[in-house]
This record gives structure tokens, sequence and C-alpha cells, in this order.
């Protein structure tokens, strides 16, 4: 069935939604899979990519295979958790916005547009800068900002379902309450917040390797990709790799998000 | 492309076209050797039900079959006398541009929503008329300043307007029109298909005409090709195919058409529904299932082409024995009315509706629309009423208020009916939640009942049951259902616990004339076996007369004549109700003719 619904995508973009449970995999498994610690030293530094290293040695003799598997589980990890708690939130102020309607629903929704035009990403900013980096208070700060849209796109699609004959044959049947809304009214709202899930995880990248590049992220010898490239920054021009491997971790997990939701929004639009 | 002896090729001439689709890797015969011809200015009409393959014969002529379904397309199709299978895809696009014009069922989605209409008029007229002119002439009124207006300004009736203007003004040879009156009211229909008449014959152009609806196929063509299951199996003049058809599948079509003067004291005739998986490609006629004449020659020899009595071809074997009322020859009567003036189910006195206009910020502010204006009535215990009126009439609006679905801003509406109203909606698969099974959906209404689980099934198995559905669809998805059987689920749903009163809102508008027979044949049996009263939203007022005792008749939101069902048709007295009338396809022949 998997196979199937795969094979409904375009090829690349099959792919790319492989490559998601791949990377999730990697990012999990990291302890195990990393050839050597990523903070310790062990071998010169500055050692440029070959057989033993794979991907060199940085400015002081890290492994960056290692470091590059530990950054992809620093990045991953936090995103996928920022991107829960979002939905989690958001689908809980939608439903209870589009259920409820009246002045609660007004209420909600002028705070979900609140949150959606405060400048987010400075104030988490601030936030975190004021509490201390730290991956757990980027992530705490950004959940904070991450729901409004969700929370918009549950009340939409429910708001939406809930006038559909199928809904109102359910209301007719004596369905109420919580069952009406559980096994009627959301499931209606799931493809659409998958796939803005799926895309915005690439968004949650980009601001969390922010975060990291500006030094916010894990303190310092915690291999964040974002973090690295900072750091490397100043080795560019005489070893290459030590910024642009981070870099392009960066640019892959991005573009691979992107692609996995642009398959999913597909078979949406199939369906 | 000129034969020598100087006769000019048929229009469209199709030889034994055969068209294979394929879906999730299996591969569907959807056409088996069809021929047809098309002469010059003819209009034919190409007769058959859902799934019959009328559709993908229009496309395959047009070369627009869908590319995802990898198409396997043999023998000929030729558009004056040029060959088009084998050609590149030039040849066809230019043949597309120059010889054919088409005419599709949804007009507001053929147009393009981002370009005004005359713009894309304008793009159709080869011979410098102005596009006004055109806009004229298919009758829509103050034509220069609807030049400007984008299609979502305009009614879909002008839309279809639009569409046949940019059809007939590139002077094709022959115009494909695919059910182009599916989507519109009765009356707009009836202007629909007089235009297109009046277009075809005043510029000679040839039309194929595709319709499930066969009252429609006589008041318009002067041929009727009909097709089953992708065979292509009567054709003949309109007149003499309807007095005398020679395919018992024609006749079964005929029968079915439930008009005006059908007969409302037994069952419609109906066939039974045909075998999911396809039999054609087969030898055999693939009527053979669903016949009643059937002989065993019939399952194992593909009937050939044959003369019929009417003067054209017919593809059956016992062709001889078919007559107008084969199947309705052993039709049981209905059982009787249970209807009892003693009991009021519902009661609605003066019950007003408004909608209020969307807001706008600059311009005049819209008015306010009154769906009903002091609305009385009363439904009585087991009778059945049908509310019949043009679209915009607050017909729906009554029903949704009498369901508890929408709550009218004044007025009073006393509801005794227990338990409560169940409706029946007209997009039936819309209606059926598409995550869940048909089960579980028909389980929902005997979760207050409180039974155990074994029971509930057997419960639901029984109502799946009743109304002619496999019980074993309990754990389908709508999707996994036809159109008719969803319509079906639904009523199990419905009935499953019988409401005292059952609500139908154009329950059987989508549907071709087969289903829709079957439909109201299920609605009316079940309503007289379970004792529900009927209240029955339609435009139709054939449908209506059949299924109803009572005939309430609405327009602009109002009551305006209210009797007898037999009454109304016979000698309706409102100017609204003689226009409902005027529009039913059973009277078209006469106003086109």
């Amino acid at each position: 069935m998997i196979a199937q619904t795969l094979g409904r995508m375009p090829r690349l973009e099959a792919v790319s939604v492989c490559m998601l449970f791949v990377i999730t995999l990697v990012a999990v498994a990291a302890p195990w899979l990393a050839p050597a610690d990523p903070v310790l030293k062990i071998a010169a530094p500055y050692q440029p990519p070959s057989l033993n290293f794979l991907f060199g040695t940085d400015e002081i003799g890290r492994d960056m295979l290692a470091r590059m598997i530990y950054g992809v589980r620093l990045t991953w990890l936090p995103g996928l958790t920022i991107i829960a708690i979002g939905v989690l939130i958001g689908t809980l102020i939608g439903v209870v916005g589009a259920v409820s309607g009246g002045v609660v629903d007004a209420l909600l929704a002028r705070l979900t547009d609140l949150f959606i035009v405060i400048p987010s990403t400075m104030i988490a900013l601030a936030a975190v800068a004021a509490l201390g980096p730290g991956i757990w208070h980027t992530v705490a700060a950004m959940s904070v900002f991450w729901w409004p849209w969700y929370a918009r796109i549950v009340r939409g699609e429910v708001r939406a379902v809930a006038t559909r004959p199928h809904a109102e044959a359910a209301r007719l049947s004596g369905v109420r309450g919580m069952r009406l809304v559980l096994r009627y009214l959301l499931p209606a709202a799931l493809p659409t917040v998958l796939v803005t899930a799926t895309l915005d995880v690439a968004n949650v990248i980009l601001v969390l390797s922010l975060f990291s590049f500006l030094g916010l992220g894990a303190p310092a010898p915690a291999p964040e990709l974002g973090a690295m490239t900072a750091r490397g920054l100043a080795s560019l021009t005489t070893h290459w790799w030590i910024p642009i491997l981070p870099a392009v971790a960066i640019f892959v997990l991005v573009v691979i998000a992107n692609l996995a939701g642009d398959g999913l929004r597909s078979l949406m639009k199939t369906v | 492309m000129i034969p020598a002896d100087g006769a000019l090729p048929p229009v469209l001439r199709v030889a034994d076209l055969s068209v294979t689709l394929h879906r999730d890797g299996r591969a569907y015969a959807i056409l088996d050797r069809v021929s047809l011809e098309v002469q010059r200015g003819e209009i034919v009409a190409m007769l058959g039900e859902s799934g019959s393959g009328k559709s993908t014969l229009g496309l395959a002529v047009m070369g627009l079959l869908p590319a995802d379904a990898g198409p396997e397309v043999s023998g000929s199709v030729a558009v004056d006398g040029i060959e088009l299978l084998g050609g590149d895809a030039l040849r066809w696009r230019t043949v597309r541009r120059e010889r054919l014009g088409t005419v599709f069922q949804d007009p507001i989605g053929s147009l393009n929503p981002s370009i005004r209409i005359g713009a894309q008029l304008a793009e159709a007229i080869t011979d410098g008329t102005p596009p006004a002119k055109w806009l004229e002439r298919v009758g829509i009124p103050d034509p220069e300043s609807r030049l400007h207006s984008y299609p979502h300004q305009l009614s879909g009736g002008q839309c279809q307007r639009v569409m046949i203007a940019m059809a007939v003004a590139k002077q094709p040879g022959l115009i494909i029109a695919d059910e182009p009156t599916t989507a519109l009211d009765v009356v707009v229909q009836a202007q629909i298909l007089e235009l297109l008449r009046r277009l075809a014959r005043e510029d000679g152009i040839a039309m194929l005409f595709v319709t499930h609806d066969l009252a429609v196929a006589s008041a318009l063509a002067d041929r009727i090709v009909v097709m089953h299951a992708g065979r292509l199996v009567e054709d003949g003049p309109v007149d003499r195919l309807a007095a005398r058809p020679g395919h018992p599948y024609t006749a079964a079509l005929l029968g079915a058409r439930f008009g005006l003067a059908a007969d409302r004291t037994r069952q419609l005739p109906t066939l039974t529904t045909p075998k999911e998986t396809a039999e054609n490609g087969l030898d055999g006629c693939a009527f053979a299932p669903r016949c009643p004449l059937v002989m065993d020659h019939c399952r194992t020899v593909r009937p050939p082409v044959m003369a019929a009595v009417h003067g054209g071809t017919v593809a059956c074997f016992r062709s001889a024995q078919v007559g107008p009322d084969l199947w309705t020859r052993a039709l049981a009567e209905w059982p009787a009315s249970v209807a009892s003036k003693a009991e009021i189910l519902l009661e609605m006195a003066m019950v007003q509706k408004t909608f209020a206009p969307p807001r706008r910020i600059l311009g005049r502010p819209a008015q306010p629309v009154h769906a009903l204006k002091a609305i009385n009535l009363r439904i009585y215990r087991g009778e059945s009423v049908a509310i019949v009126g043009g679209s915009g009439s607050g017909k729906s609006t009554l029903l949704r208020i009498a369901a508890g679905l929408l709550a009218p801003d004044d007025g009073d509406v006393v509801r005794t009916a227990d338990p409560p109203p169940q409706v029946i909606f007209q997009d039936a698969r819309g209606s059926l939640t598409p995550w869940l099974s048909i089960g579980e959906q028909i389980g929902e209404r005997l979760r207050p009942l409180g039974l155990p689980k074994a029971e509930r099934e057997a419960r639901v198995a029984a109502a799946l049951a009743q109304v002619g559905l496999d019980p074993r669809l309990a754990g389908a998805r709508a999707r996994d259902l036809s159109g008719g059987q969803c319509q079906r689920a639904a009523l199990a749903r419905a009935i499953v616990v019988p409401p005292s009163l059952l609500l139908c809102d154009e329950a059987i508008s989508a549907m071709d004339m087969t289903l829709a027979a079957a439909m109201l044949n299920l609605i009316g049996g079940l309503c007289r076996s379970l004792g529900m009263a009927l209240l029955f939203v339609t435009h139709d007022l054939a449908a209506a007369r059949f299924v109803a005792d009572r005939i309430v008749v609405m327009a602009g939101g109002e009551i305006v004549e209210m009797g007898d069902a037999d009454t109304i048709v016979t000698a309706p007295a409102n100017a609204a109700t003689q226009a409902l009338l005027a529009a039913m396809p059973d009277r078209l022949t006469r106003a086109v003719a």
C-alpha cells in the first residue's frame, strides 16, 4: 500500500518522502552511526576529506562526519518537535474556535491574527537571548510562535467541512460533541495539516540554523549545523570543507523537506 | 479528399473504434468496435447510461482522451474525411480548431475565469463578425456591456450560451456537445436546447449530442444512437425509434422515462444494474445479463448490426420480440398508501428566512435574499408531498428548515416526528464521510439504542439489503461505490431506524434516467412499507407526480400552488407551475420542433 501511494507521486518527490524517514532514522540513531565522538579531538586538525576521514577533520581535529551526523540530530529532532507542538496547539485552537463559533471564535481568530502579524522570529531571538542560549530554549521560544498558521488552516477546514452534506448527515444521525469533532470534522483537516507540516519542516530548519548560526543554539562544543558553518567561516578560503559541508547539509535537508511536501500535496490533488 | 463521385464525405465517420483505458494498472475496454456516421447538418443524439462509453467516444473524436489513463485506440476516426487516428498531434489540433466545436457539461469551468468573455469569444470568431453580434445571437441581453464581464459574473445558463457562441462562431462542420444541459435547471435547459437546435439548423452545422436523457435526445435530434457497455446497440430516426425500439435496452430507457403520464399505481420499470466487471471485449451480447429476452445464443455470439423495423440498425437477435411495453408487462401495483390526516408530523406556520448579502466595502449595499416568505405547510403521517420549484424558489431552504439544519428567522416549526427526520441529499457521494466505512456511518444511528455489536452489525446488514445493496459493502468507503450505490447507502442510513418523515433534497436530479427510476421505486416502496411520510424536493414535475400524493409548487420564496398531484400536472393554475410544465422535456418536442 505504501509502495502504491508513493507510486502515484513524481519520482523525485517519492524518493524525498522516503528520505524523510531515513533522515529521522539517522537523527535518532546518531550515537550508533557516528564513527567517532563528535566533541573529542581524534586526529590532526585541518585534514581534508580522505578515506580515513570521509568529511575530513575540523580546526581542532574532530571528525567532521561524526559532527555532521550529530548536527543532523541536533537540527532535525528539535525541528520536528517544534512542528509537532505547533500542530498540536494550532489544531486545538483551530478546532475550539471553529466548533464554538461566536465570541470565542472571534477572539481566537484575532489572537491567531495577532501572532501571525508580530515579527515572531525577532521576538523568539530576543527571548532566547534573554533566556540564555540552549537548544531547548530555542525550541520553547519558537513553539510559541509556530502554531498560528495551523490554527488558521484547521479552523478553515473544519468550518468548511461542517457545512458539507456528510457532516450534516452525521449530525442528523445524532452524532454530537467530541465524537462529531474527532470522527467527522477533524479528519478533513488532517491531509492539509500534514502537507503544510512537511513543507514547514524546511522553514523550521532554516530558522533553527539561523539561531545556531547566530550563536543562540546549543553551547559551543555541541555539533550544530548552523554553528559549525558560522565557526568554520574563517577557514572558508583555506579549508573549504569545514564551513561548506554543514551548509550543504542544511541545504539538502531543506530541499528534501520541500520536495516531500510537494509530493504529499500532489497526492492530495489526485485523491 | 473528396471522393471521385463528387459526394462530400460525412462530417464524422467513426469505424470500428475501440478504446481501452487503464486505471490502477487494470485495463478497461471502454469502447468496443463502434461505428457511426454523422452527415452534414444532421443532429445525432448519443444516448446511454453512465459508464456506457458515450463521453469517451466524444473525447476520442476530439483526441482528448486522458493521457494518464494510457489510452489504446484502434479503428478509424475521420472528420470531413480527414483521418485522425495515427496522425500527428498537429493535424488533430488543426481539425479541432477549424472543424470541431465543443460544448461541455460544466460551462463555468470551461471558460477561462481570468479573461473577459468578449476576448475569449473573439478568439473563436473566424469571419470578423463583432463578438457582440454573437452574444446577441445566443440570446444574451445587453451584449455590448456583457463583453466586458468575466465568466463568474454570468449565470450557468449564460456561460453555456457563451460556450455555444464560441462553438458556433468557428463555423465548424460538427459540434460535439457532452451533456451541455445536465448542470442547468429545467427552464434554462429548455432554452439552451432550443438555442442549440436553432443555431445548428440556421448554419447547417451537424451536432453529436451526448446525453443520458431520452426526452432531451428526442426533443433535439434527428437521429438517436444508443450506446450500451461500450457498444453501439441501436441507431435510428428519432420518432420511429421511440415508437418501435428494436433493442431491449432502448425499450428499457423508454420505459424508465417517467413522463408526466407515467403510471403512478405501480413501480417504474428498471434495469438491473450492470455488473462491475465489464463483459465487453468478450463474445456474446453485453446486454445478455440484463435482458429478459435472452437466449443461450446471445451469450456466445455477438449480435451483428442488422436492419431494424424503424429503418435504422440494431444489434440484437431478438429485435422482433421487442416492443415499447417490453418492461412494463409484469410490474406489480404499489401497496395502498397509509396516509392519515389524523396526525401532523410537521407543521410550519409563517416561517420566514432571509439571507444577508455579503458585505460590500464599495458600491451600493446588496439586497438581502428573501428565501422564504411566510410559509405555511403541514405534513401528515404517512403521506408523501413533493415540493417543486425552479432554482432560487426557496424549496431547498424549506427542506433544510424542516430538517432542523437551518433555523428560521421568524415563524414556528413544530416537529412531532420521532425519530427526527432524515435527509437524502442531492450529492450522494458528498453525503457520505469519505474516511469512514458505510457500515460505521449507518451504525451511527443505532448507537442511541445501545445494542450489542453483533446485533448492530446485523441491523446494518439488513438495512443494506433493504435498499438493494450487498451487505458486504458495509466495509466499503464511498469512493469504492458508484453514484447510485452511494445514494442507496445514504438511504440505508436513513432507514436503519425508520424515521416517520424522510426528506429528499433533489435526490435524483444528478442521476441518469435508469438510476433515477430505480431510486424512485426504492423510495416509494420503502415509504409505503415502513410507513414513512415523504417530503420530496425536486425541480422535476414528473418525478414529483410519480412519487407524491400532493404537490406544493414554490416560486420566489412563496407557495404559489398546492394540490393533488394529478390535478397540478393536468390543470396548473399558477404561471410558475405552467412555466415548469412547459420546460419538461416531455413537452420540449413541441417547443423546438
